[in-house]
C-alpha cells in the first residue's frame, strides 16, 4: 500500500506537523496562489481547506477545479534550503456540499484550527476537498520523489 | 585590534574567545612554565569574517545537500577540499585585513611564527582533539600569516574534524575557531613528555628527537624514550632510538625533513639529567592543572621551553579502528615517496612476475595434487597482493590529494578541483585496453578466429585480463561480446588533454628554490592519479589466475576425473570463499527500493563531470550486463570498477552510487569528458533498466524523464 511507503510516511508527517499551506488555482491561464488552513484525511487522500465564496479562489476553482497545494516546513532561515522538507499536492478540488459531510469536516478542522470558530461557522464560507492524485515529496533541496495515490 | 588577545591578558572571562590551546598555554605560563611569546586571534574574528563574506551561507549549502549518514569517506575529503579552497579565496573585509596586517608586523617584525589552531572544544578534558585541525610552523611575513590564519580557519571543516563530527557529533556549524599566533622557538632537541607513562604508571615518559619535534609527532622520525620513576625522578629504562638519522628543521616552506649531522647521530638528543628534569616538569604541570599531562617541549640551549600541554587522552591501538586507517590516508610527502617507489619497484612487477609465472602453467596438465597444491598457493599469493595493495596501493590513492592541497594551497583556482587536469597521465592501462579494443573492434571476427596470436601482444594481455577472469576460453566468450566490439567502432575517443598551460601557471607559483620540490609533488601526483587504475587491473591479473585452476578442479569433478583421495581436498579448496578486500566502507549499501506507487522524479549527487547527457540508463549489476550496453545509453552502477571502463567510450553519462571526485568512475568520466554525476544514494537500485533519465554534471541532479 502506498501509505505504508517511507516516502508517503514522510508526507503524511508533513501533513501532520503543517497547519497552512499554498493553494494553486488557476485563473484563466494565470496561476494563482494563496495561503490557506488545511487538514488532511483518508491516509492523505484528501486535502480539506476552506474559503469564502466571494474570493477569486472560490470562482477560479469553480471554473478549473484543478489545484495544487504546497505544503512545507519552512521557518525562513537561511540554512532552510537544505533543511526543508516540502510536498506538492496535485488533485481535483471540490465543494462539499452533502450536510452531513459538511458537519464532520467543519468539527475535525474546528478542532486542529480552533481560532477561525467564526469563518467555519459562517454561511458564506465553503468547504472543499483536495482529491489527490499525484504527490511531488521534496527533499535536500532537490530530491524530488512522485508518489501516486490510488484511485 | 579588538580581535588580538595577548597571552597575558588571557583570563577565565574570555576562555571562550581564545579556545583551550591558548588557554591552557596562558595557565601554563601563570604556573611558572617557559612559554614562548604569543597572541591569540579570538574565535570572533571568524565568526565575523565567515558572515560577511558569506562563507558560511556556502558551506551550508554545500554541506548539507546531503543526509550525513549517507555521505561517503571520500566525499567528506571531496566537501573539506572545496571548503579549504573557498576559504583561501574568502574576501576579508578591508578593516580587518588592514588592521591585523599592520599589528603583526609591529608585533613579530620578521620574526618567524607558528599559526596555530585553537578550537573552543579542542585540547579540553574529555575530548581531546589533537591533531584535528591544522597548525603552521615557520610563517614569515604578515601576508603570510594572514594566509595562514584561513588555512587554520578552514581546519575546522578539515576531513578529520568531519569525520569526529560524525563519530561524536561535534557540530562545526555551532563551532569557531581561535588562532594562536606564537613566536618559533628554534630548539636544537624536542619532543613530548607524559606525566604517567603509557607504558608504566610508576612512572613519565619522555620522547626525545634532534631539531623540530614535527617529525616525531607525524612518526617519520623515531625518538629516544625514558621512562622515568615519578617518585624519585630516577631512570628506570632508556631505550635509544633504532636508527638516528634524520631530523625536522626550519625551512623557507615551514620544516623540512634532512640528514643529521654525523656528529650528532650516535649523542642521544638530551642527556638523562635533562630527561628527569623535563619529566619534573611534565609532573609539576599535572600536579598543577590536577590531571595527567601529555606536553611538547623543546630545549633551546639551556632554556627548556613548553610548547603545548593538554590532558592524556587514551590512544586508540584498536587495528580495526576506521579512524587510524584514515589518519595514516592523509601522510605527507615523504611517505607517499615512499610508498611510490615501493609500488612501483616492488609491488606491482611482484603481481606481474607472479602473473607471468603462473600463465606458464598450464591448469590441465597438473595432477590432483599438484592442482590442489596449486590452488592454495594462488590463493595465498592473492591475499599477499591483496594485503600490499591495501598497504601500498590505497594510501598512495591520496597523493592526487595531496598534490590537489598544496595546488589549491598556492594557485587558489575557481575550480578546486582543476588540479586533476594537470595530473592527466600520459598512459593509463584502462584507456590504454580501451584504444585497442577500439582496434580490435575494427575487425572483431579476426581476433575470434585467431586469439593467440593477438595474445602475443604485450598490450593486449592487459586487455583480455578482464575476458579471461570470465571466460577463460575464447570459445566461451559469448556472441553479445563481439557485438559489443563492433559498437565500439562508433565509440567516442578520449578528449584530448590540455595541461600545458596549467603546467606552466603550476611552476610559476612556486619560488626558484622550490622547483624541484613542485617537480617532484607533480610527479608523484600524477602516479598516484594514474595508479589508481592501473593497480587494479594488475590485481585483476592474478585473481583471474586463481580463478582459472578453481575452475579446472570444477571441471574435473563435474566430469568425476578425481583421482581417490583428492576429491574432498579439491572441494575444499573450492569451497573457501574468494579472498576479498574489505573497503572501508561506512554506508550506502544498496538496498531493494520497491514501493509502489512510488516513483523517483529528481535525485541528488555530487557533479563529478562536467556536462549534461540525457538517454536510456543500463544499470549495471552484474559482468555479463556490460556486453548489451548500448552507445548513448547512461552507465548506472554501484560503482565503477576498473573491468568495466571498456563500456565507457559507449555512455552518454554515468551515475554512481559511490561518490567523490577522485574516484575510479569520476576519473574515466573526466578523461572522456562525460557528464557524471557521484554519490547518488541507492542509484542502482532506485534506477531501472531503460529509465528515461537527464544527467546533468554540472549540478548533480539526475532527473528522471
Amino acid at each position: 500500500m502506498v501509505h505504508d511507503s517511507h516516502y508517503m510516511r514522510e508526507v503524511l508527517q508533513l501533513l501532520d506537523e503543517a497547519n497552512f499551506g499554498v493553494l494553486a488555482t488557476i485563473m484563466e491561464a494565470q496561476p494563482y496562489a494563496n495561503i490557506v488552513a488545511f487538514l488532511a484525511c483518508d491516509n492523505g487522500q484528501k486535502i480539506i481547506f476552506a474559503t469564502p465564496r466571494t474570493t477569486r479562489k472560490y470562482v477560479n476553482l469553480k471554473r478549473s477545479p484543478r489545484a495544487s497545494i504546497l505544503i512545507d516546513n519552512r521557518g525562513n532561515q537561511p540554512d532552510d534550503y537544505m533543511t526543508t522538507k516540502g510536498v506538492n499536492a496535485l488533485g481535483q478540488a471540490e465543494e462539499v456540499t452533502q450536510e452531513a459531510e459538511l458537519k464532520k469536516y467543519r468539527k475535525a478542522f474546528l478542532k486542529r484550527h480552533p481560532m477561525v470558530r467564526d469563518f467555519c461557522n459562517s454561511p458564506t464560507t465553503a468547504f472543499f476537498e483536495l482529491r489527490v492524485d499525484t504527490y511531488y515529496f521534496v527533499e535536500s533541496f532537490q530530491e524530488v520523489t512522485e508518489i501516486h495515490m490510488p484511485t | 585590534m579588538k580581535y588580538l588577545i595577548e597571552l597575558d591578558a588571557v583570563s577565565k572571562a574570555n576562555r571562550h574567545l581564545v579556545g583551550e590551546k591558548t588557554w591552557n598555554l596562558a595557565r601554563l605560563r601563570q604556573s611558572g612554565a617557559k612559554v614562548p611569546d604569543a597572541v591569540a586571534l579570538s574565535c570572533n574574528a571568524y565568526l565575523d569574517q565567515v558572515k560577511a563574506s558569506g562563507l558560511d551561507m556556502y558551506i551550508l549549502g554545500e554541506f548539507r545537500r546531503k543526509k550525513l549518514q549517507d555521505v561517503r569517506w571520500e566525499e567528506l575529503w571531496d566537501s573539506s577540499l572545496r571548503f579549504k579552497n573557498a576559504f583561501l579565496r574568502m574576501g576579508l573585509t578591508r578593516e580587518f585585513e588592514d588592521s591585523f596586517l599592520e599589528f603583526v608586523s609591529r608585533r613579530f617584525k620578521s620574526r618567524a611564527v607558528a599559526v596555530r589552531s585553537s578550537a573552543p572544544l579542542e585540547d579540553s578534558a574529555g575530548s581531546s582533539f589533537a591533531g584535528l585541525h591544522d597548525s603552521y610552523l615557520n610563517v614569515v611575513s604578515p601576508r603570510e600569516i594572514l594566509k595562514h590564519v584561513m588555512l587554520v580557519w578552514a581546519s575546522l571543516w578539515s576531513v578529520s574534524a568531519l569525520l569526529y563530527q560524525r563519530e561524536i557529533g561535534l557540530d562545526p556549524f555551532a563551532s569557531s575557531m581561535a588562532v594562536l599566533i606564537q613566536e618559533v622557538i628554534v630548539g636544537n632537541a624536542s619532543g613530548v613528555a607524559f606525566s604517567i607513562s603509557p607504558e608504566r604508571s610508576d612512572c613519565a615518559m619522555v620522547e626525545a628527537v634532534h631539531g623540530l619535534n614535527q617529525g616525531m609527532v607525524d612518526g617519520t622520525v623515531e625518538p629516544d624514550r625514558w621512562q622515568i620513576i615519578r617518585d624519585d625522578l630516577q631512570v628506570a629504562s632508556y631505550k635509544p632510538a633504532v636508527s638516528r638519522k634524520k631530523y625536522m628543521i626550519p625551512d623557507a616552506a615551514g620544516v623540512k625533513l634532512t640528514s643529521l649531522p654525523a656528529e650528532l647521530r650516535n649523542s642521544s638528543p638530551v642527556a638523562d639529567a635533562e630527561a628527569m628534569l623535563i619529566a619534573e616538569e611534565a609532573i609539576r604541570q599535572e600536579d598543577y592543572f590536577g590531571q595527567p599531562r601529555d606536553t611538547e617541549w623543546t630545549r633551546k640551549e639551556k632554556d627548556l621551553y613548553i610548547l603545548q600541554s593538554r590532558p592524556i587522552t587514551q590512544k586508540i591501538k584498536d587495528s580495526s579502528d576506521q579512524r587510524t586507517y584514515y589518519s595514516n590516508l592523509t601522510a605527507g610527502f615523504d611517505r607517499l615517496q615512499r610508498l611510490y617507489r615501493i609500488i612501483e619497484e616492488k609491488v606491482l612487477p611482484a603481481m606481474e612476475n607472479s602473473r607471468r609465472k603462473m600463465e606458464k602453467i598450464n591448469p590441465g596438465r597438473l595432477d590432483d595434487a599438484a592442482l590442489t597444491k596449486e590452488i592454495s598457493r594462488r590463493r595465498r599469493q592473492l591475499v599477499k597482493f591483496q594485503k600490499a595493495y591495501q598497504d601500498y596501493c590505497i594510501p598512495f590513492g591520496h597523493g592526487m590529494r595531496f598534490f590537489g592541497e598544496i595546488y589549491n594551497h598556492k594557485l587558489q583556482p575557481e575550480d578546486p578541483y582543476e588540479f586533476v587536469d594537470l595530473l592527466r597521465p600520459e598512459k593509463m592501462l584502462s584507456l590504454k585496453r580501451n584504444k585497442m579494443l577500439q582496434v580490435l573492434s575494427q575487425n572483431p571476427d579476426v581476433f575470434a578466429a585467431n586469439r593467440s596470436a593477438f595474445l602475443n601482444d604485450r598490450l593486449l594481455d592487459a586487455a583480455s585480463f578482464t575476458f579471461e577472469r570470465n571466460f577463460s576460453d575464447i570459445r566461451e566468450i559469448p556472441e553479445s561480446f563481439f557485438k559489443l566490439l563492433k559498437r565500439l567502432r562508433t565509440a567516442n575517443d578520449k578528449k584530448a588533454s590540455s595541461s600545458r598551460s596549467l603546467e606552466a601557471a603550476y611552476y610559476k607559483a612556486f619560488a626558484a628554490d622550490e622547483q624541484a620540490f613542485a617537480r617532484e609533488l607533480l610527479k608523484l601526483g600524477r602516479a598516484s592519479y594514474r595508479l589508481r587504475d592501473d593497480d587494479n587491473i594488475y590485481l585483476d591479473g592474478v585473481e583471474e589466475q586463481l580463478n582459472l585452476v578453481l575452475k579446472e578442479a570444477n571441471h574435473r569433478l563435474e566430469q568425476q576425473k578425481v583421482r581417490d583421495g583428492y576429491e574432498d581436498k579439491l572441494k575444499a579448496e573450492i569451497n573457501k570463499p574468494l579472498p576479498r578486500i574489505v573497503s572501508p566502507e561506512i554506508v550506502g549499501q544498496n538496498t531493494v527500493c520497491d514501493e509502489s506507487g512510488v516513483k523517483f522524479r529528481q535525485l541528488v549527487g555530487q557533479p563529478a563531470g562536467k556536462g549534461i547527457a540525457a538517454g536510456k540508463a543500463r544499470v549495471i549489476d552484474k559482468f555479463d550486463n556490460l556486453f548489451s550496453f548500448q552507445k548513448g545509453e547512461i552507465l548506472v552502477c554501484d560503482s565503477i570498477g576498473p573491468e568495466m571502463t571498456f563500456v565507457v567510450p559507449l555512455a552518454a553519462g554515468i551515475v554512481e552510487r559511490r561518490g567523490g571526485m577522485l574516484i575510479h568512475g569520476a576519473i574515466i568520466a573526466r578523461e572522456y569528458g562525460l557528464p557524471c554525476v557521484t554519490g547518488v544514494p541507492k542509484a542502482a537500485s532506485k534506477i531501472k533498466n531503460g529509465d528515461h533519465l537527464t544527467v546533468d554534471g554540472y549540478l548533480g541532479i539526475i532527473t528522471f524523464n
